[in-house]
């Protein structure tokens, strides 16, 4: 452990030591195991009624669900550019500067378009859209006592495929006060807020929070819904969309923690289940001979250690994520993310372990109140192509070049079936992924059958 | 190696050696220990109950450690949130000169997401390894040292520090 996560360690400690452990009672848990035991049955019988009820309403409203949508026009203002109103130059020059400090050199930061301004208990809140590259992102600015930003953006292809009238991006992300009391310091949340994309039709965006209805702010293609009970642990648990016409759709969605049944979800995952050929075992030839291939990794990216070789990798040029890929000073072969503003990587066991049972490595980005995931990795040569499966059963194409892939999907469409391919066709490796930022409680559980 | 369930005898052993770090965790998770108590008999209640479906792809500790978070998150959502935002205010002042390097970290930590918050706390509380966190989170192993980079990223973004970290 370096110096700088033993500071992380002190620092949680001193929060909450370790307790002296007099509540240690072993009698107990073994009581508490029979108790369990005996009311077992009687959940799996509620868990199945609650499973049929979900099933029914998912075929209910998804055929209802896809018609309404058309009655809600489509992305277009999103898709021409022409949404909101230029961003003032106070704001376009503080996005600009903190887009020159990003690890993407795109040739030239992307205007800044003003699209829903509010202000509510105290706080000041700005929605903004951008286009970087491929990507159509949103970036919120909330003031008050701190200034907290959010920017997360959708892929092109989810509002061309335009299956919903509105896009989460964002949903209950936390606005944080900084109080001062005495000497010491508290960061409060004040609310939280859910922002997205809106299809050129929609008149109104509505949420739900336990017993609160929130209404949104709608305005530049785009919705603004800020919860102010979130701070007393009441999250946005269903979020609809109506037209002008008052013709309402229940928007999909991830919470942004805990597991929560999700509207259009399949229950059943397509796409092939096994490999027909399997590889087990991650070699890249040009890794090996250390040829330069993608770009050199800009200076200040990522803190390496010692490492050997690192290039960065581009699967999908007109997106906004890379993939970082170095050898270690042990000889290892490590992978990870490249984001707008952030690098992560991490070096996991690959091919020289035994265990290994895929052609790909795999790490996955995602969580907290961001509706998109990024899955992304290092294929074997021997993979030709990628698909990813999802559970709303629509299949993509992954980007892969120079082994190396990466893709955005909305977390809505977990779980995800990871397929790889050889030249011929043959399927070589599969692995399904599961939502790693839910934890999933006891109530995720399938359903007996 | 694959097993074929969890010995009780062994699910004993290690409430018995590692019960306050559970509690500890849990704690965090759930702001006062009394819950987190709960939480952890809990979890080992339910650890017992689900033994024979252990197969030992894991430590037998990771594998227990996410029925205790299970068990902790479910307790916080029925009970209403009671999160790092207000279990500051929940917790007795460690020391009376308070630093500021704590106050940033504790921020850093409060704005994390769920899963970037559990995977510290394992690996700082607990003493996980990358391995036995994937498992008990149930994620792959390369998520869980991405995961950690970006949250020691950002932290670093919030304080300057010369040290290094590793991947």
């Amino acid at each position: 452990m370096t110096g700088f996560e033993e500071t992380i360690k002190s620092v949680l400690v001193r929060t909450v030591p370790l307790p002296a452990g007099v509540g240690r009672d072993w009698e107990d848990v073994l009581a508490r195991s029979a108790t369990s035991t005996k009311t077992a049955r009687t959940r799996r019988l509620v868990y199945s009624v609650a499973f049929a009820a979900v099933l029914a309403i998912v075929l209910a409203t998804t055929p209802l669900g896809a018609m309404i949508a058309r009655g809600f026009g489509d992305f277009s203002g999103w898709l021409s550019g022409s949404t909101g109103h230029p961003a003032s130059t106070g704001e376009q020059q503080t996005f600009a500067h903190e887009y020159k400090n990003s690890w993407i050199r795109f040739p030239k930061t992307p205007a800044l378009r003003s699209l829903i301004r509010v202000r509510r208990d105290g706080v000041a809140y700005e929605l903004f859209g951008f286009r970087a590259g491929d990507a159509f992102c949103l970036r919120l600015v909330a003031s008050s006592t701190s200034r907290s930003t959010y920017t997360s953006c959708a892929p092109k292809s989810d509002l061309v495929a335009r299956r919903t009238p509105v896009l989460p991006l964002t949903v209950d992300a936390p606005i944080v006060d900084r109080v001062k009391t005495g000497r010491r310091v508290f960061f409060v949340r004040r609310a939280g807020v859910t922002f997205g994309i809106t299809s050129d039709g929609v008149a109104a965006v509505r949420a739900s929070a336990q017993s609160s209805d929130l209404k949104g702010a709608v305005g530049g293609d785009s919705f603004l819904i800020i919860n102010p009970r979130a701070a007393s642990g009441a999250h946005v648990s269903s979020i609809k969309a109506s037209d002008t016409n008052g013709d309402e759709v229940v928007v999909p969605f991830t919470r942004s923690f805990f597991d929560t049944p999700v509207a259009g979800t399949s229950p059943t995952l397509p796409g092939p289940t096994k490999a027909e050929r399997p590889v087990e075992h991650v070699r890249i030839g040009w890794i090996a001979r250390r040829e330069p291939r993608g770009t050199a990794v800009p200076p200040g990216i990522f803190r390496f250690r010692k490492s050997t070789f690192r290039r960065l990798l581009a699967p999908d040029p007109g997106g906004v994520a890379r993939v970082l890929v170095y050898v270690d000073r042990n000889d290892e072969l490590c992978f990870g993310l490249v984001l707008v503003h952030e690098a992560s990587a991490g070096c996991a066991p690959l091919g020289s372990s035994p265990n290994w049972p895929y052609p790909f490595t795999l790490g996955e980005v995602s969580g907290g109140s961001g509706q998109y995931a990024s899955v992304f990795g290092l294929a074997d040569d021997v993979v030709a192509r990628m698909t990813l499966f999802l559970a709303d059963g629509e299949s993509v194409a992954v980007p892969l070049k120079d082994n190396a892939f990466v893709i955005e999907a909305a977390r809505s469409k977990y779980p995800f079936r990871l397929v790889a391919y050889d030249s011929a066709g043959i399927i070589v490796g599969v692995k399904t992924i599961q939502d790693p930022s839910i934890f999933r409680a006891t109530a995720r559980k399938s359903p007996p059958r | 190696m694959k097993n074929n369930g969890a010995r009780l005898e062994d699910l004993e052993r290690l409430y018995r050696e590692r019960y306050t770090h559970f509690v500890q965790v849990a704690r965090a998770v759930l702001g006062y220990e009394t819950a987190a108590h709960d939480a952890v008999q809990d979890g080992f209640s339910q650890a017992i109950r689900k033994r024979s479906s252990f197969r030992g792809d894991g430590p037998l500790e990771a594998w227990v450690w996410r029925m205790v978070l299970n068990s902790a998150l479910a307790n916080r959502r029925r009970n209403g949130a009671l999160d790092l935002f207000e279990f500051e205010l929940a917790l007795e002042p460690s020391s009376s000169e308070p630093r500021n390097e704590d106050e940033q970290i504790r921020a850093w930590i409060a704005t994390l997401p769920e899963r970037q918050r559990l995977t510290v706390f394992l690996r700082y509380y607990a003493d996980l390894d990358y391995r036995a966190i994937a498992t008990a989170l149930d994620v792959e192993t390369g998520t869980v040292s991405a995961t950690l980079n970006a949250a020691h990223a950002a932290l670093r973004r919030s304080i300057s520090t010369p040290e290094e970290v590793s991947p």
